[in-house]
């Protein structure tokens, strides 16, 4: 997902890219809530009637069902953030707070988008300067890195 | 210097040697693992199957024991079950959800090679009970108290095997739940999910909810037979009866864990070969979710005789009759997708039809099980073995069948053999009936179920039984071999592999056979 953000006050913009990931935290409580009223609902009813050791394994069982949600929210949380203004290219990678940093001076900073001669694969978006090679949106699809790359060119003339 | 914000192994191809398919985390892989140990067991359960029908063959008792006859039938039916359909199920699902819904792979492949992995040591440590003292479990798949507490040495590992292979199995339903939910591609919204994706999501949730009551009765019945628990000994206080309302709340979910996915399997190969959309996508959909609920609240009536009031047994006989209103949605709806569809007769389709015919008929007699006071006379009769080999033989193995020749053309790259595969089908699907419709009545007439010798009226009945068992296993031989004969090579498969297929799913937009890495972009869903 590419989202584009102009910022008047410096004449900068500011593009957020996220990988895809089709649900949002909200809906994976959502689902967590449900399968926990469900299996407690049948751990409790079986230990109500004396055979308590049902419990402990809807319990493990709703821990791991939990933790493996989490884990692959995760991975679709990562984002980048890049913000370019009149003098440098910023780009910002990580999740809730930036991980990585790098920045290249505007001027010289080029973008080169590479095909993959394989039908199927991905094509590369990196930024490049001076042997300095960074990727960018290497989690988006096709059409979004292809839409990235003609917004690039355009912020950064042609490049 | 030289950064990059994810890892760039596209183009890696698959390791070589035996490491790839022990370490391997790739989706395509590990469903092929599970396919394959899923057709050994297949034969494992089914040599079972014929020491079974060949002691059955004629009255009197000619091979075995008694006892080992009972080890028979219970392994039988826990390989079958465990180490069979489920197993192929869990290897359709992983060879096929992420490139149906545009995923590069499943969402925790480690979790994935896991899940496989524990399978194969699961099932030997089940069989490794028949070289122990006392043999094997011999209590039926049921393993109900307080006969199964009774053998030999085996109880520990037949648990201990149990609990690996339900862990195996809710790894799986993790992995697909989480994949689905999490990883589908831009656009594939949840009612443009392909019938197989959702009727395994279902299933799924299934699986993750029942699993824990059949972990919980088997380890109670470890505590009782070694920790001096009572939970199932009436001396102590205990009542055997609870385990079997805990089994069953397992049990009969469970045997629509085996059946939902070959409810998808077909829903997949009929609009293909009409040459028509799937009639009535959502009502598909609802009536797959209905029947996944339903499966919770009818447990009760495999247990008609244990003595039960009798707003019991009513309740219990409506709400089993309802479970037969989705399922006729489901089968009208196949009905109705072949109607006036432009049909064409390939295998995977011939079984697909076959499936409609012959699931219907363990269905119809399920429904005379549901009312409580017939019921009475069918219990523990060779008819209810004929209803539940209807269902799961010439239900989820059937399904599997029509999937296997379905997709095995996009797998390998190569036609199989059309001409073999029509041979395969038609010994397979006369011979399961020549094996399972004389136990109908053999079961009317009064013949009782896991017995190795029999009154001489059943003899004729029996032995067409077992003419028929025979031809089916040895018909199966045909399925191995023109699957190895698939993979060795052949007439190339377009990337459709089917005419019009393109219209019905993702897959067949990849190449046949896929490559290693798939939607390693994802694909634009219109």
């Amino acid at each position: 997902m590419i989202v584009l953000e102009a910022d008047r006050a410096s004449g900068g913009h500011r593009i957020v890219l996220r990988p895809n990931g089709s649900i949002d935290d909200s809906q994976m409580r959502l689902v967590l809530a449900a399968m926990a009223l469900l299996m407690g609902t049948i751990g409790v009813s079986f230990a109500a009637m004396g055979l308590w050791l049902v419990l402990p394994f809807s319990g493990i069982e709703w821990l791991l069902l939990a933790y493996c949600f989490v884990l692959s929210l995760r991975k679709t949380q990562v984002q980048e953030v890049i913000t370019i203004d009149r003098s440098r290219v910023r780009l910002e990678v990580g999740r809730a707070r930036p991980e990585s940093i790098y920045e290249f001076q505007r001027p010289w900073v080029r973008l080169k988008l590479i095909r993959s001669p394989y039908r199927g694969h991905p094509s590369r978006l990196s930024f490049w300067l001076r042997g300095r090679e960074v990727e960018v949106g290497g989690f988006l699809i096709e059409s979004e890195r292809t839409e990235l790359a003609r917004e690039l060119r355009n912020l950064l003339g042609n490049r | 210097m030289t950064a990059t914000t994810h890892d760039d192994h596209h183009d890696h191809g698959p390791a070589k040697g035996i490491m790839r398919w022990i370490t391997t985390t790739n989706h395509k892989d590990i469903g092929t693992l599970y396919m394959i140990t899923a057709l050994i067991m297949f034969f494992v359960g089914g040599a079972m199957a014929l020491v079974i029908r060949a002691e059955l063959f004629e009255p009197g008792m000619q091979y075995v024991d008694p006892l080992f006859f009972n080890q028979m039938t219970t392994l039988h039916a826990l390989v079958m079950v465990f180490g069979a359909v489920m197993p192929a199920f869990a290897g359709l699902a992983n060879w096929m959800i992420p490139m149906m819904i545009g995923a590069p792979d499943m969402a925790l492949p480690r979790m994935n090679n896991w899940s496989f992995w524990i399978l194969p040591f699961a099932v030997c440590l089940l069989a490794s009970t028949l070289f122990m003292e006392g043999g094997a479990p011999s209590a039926g798949w049921t393993l109900y108290p307080p006969l199964v507490l009774q053998g030999g040495n085996n109880l520990p590992f037949a648990v201990f095997s149990v609990h690996l292979l339900g862990i195996s199995s809710i790894m799986a339903a993790i992995n697909i739940i989480v994949t689905v939910f999490n990883m589908r591609a831009p656009g594939m919204t949840w009612m443009k999910l392909p019938m197989f994706v959702w009727t395994w999501v279902i299933t799924a949730f299934l699986l993750i909810a029942i699993m824990p009551v059949f972990a919980g009765a088997v380890t109670m019945l470890l505590t009782d037979k070694f920790f001096g628990t009572s939970f199932f000994n009436a001396a102590g206080g205990g009542d055997p009866v609870l385990y079997q309302h805990l089994f069953w709340f397992f049990g009969h979910p469970e045997v629509y864990v085996l059946i939902l996915p070959s409810f998808g399997v077909v829903s997949q190969i009929i609009p293909t070969f009409a040459r028509k959309p799937l009639f009535g996508y959502s009502s598909m959909v609802y009536a797959t979710a209905s029947i996944g609920l339903l499966s919770f609240i009818v447990w009760a009536h495999h247990q008609y005789t244990v003595g039960m009031p009798i707003q019991g047994e009513l309740y219990f006989t409506y709400a089993t009759m309802l479970i037969a209103v989705p399922t006729g949605v489901k089968v009208f709806n196949w009905l109705a997708t072949m109607w006036k569809g432009a049909m064409t007769f390939e295998t995977p389709m011939l079984f697909a039809i076959a499936f409609v015919v012959l699931f219907t008929m363990g269905g119809f007699t399920g429904l005379m099980m549901s009312i409580s006071p017939a019921d009475l006379q069918y219990h523990d009769t060779y008819f209810i073995v004929a209803h539940f080999h209807y269902t799961l033989v010439t239900g989820a193995v059937f399904a599997i069948l029509a999937a296997v020749y379905y997709w095995l053309p996009k797998w390998t790259g190569y036609m199989y053999d059309e001409r073999l595969g029509k041979l395969h089908f038609w010994l397979t699907t006369i011979s399961v009936n020549v094996c399972f419709f004389p136990q109908h009545f053999s079961g009317l007439a009064g013949m009782p179920r896991r017995i190795p010798d029999y009154a001489v009226q059943f003899a004729e009945f029996n032995a067409m039984s077992s003419v028929g068992a025979f031809v089916f296993g040895f018909a199966q031989l045909i399925l191995a071999y023109v699957v190895i004969q698939s993979i060795r090579g052949g007439d190339k498969a377009t990337d459709e592999v089917w005419e019009g297929a393109k219209e019905h799913g993702l897959e067949w937009q990849l190449p046949s056979p896929p490559p290693y890495h798939t939607w390693t972009t994802a694909p634009d869903i219109k």
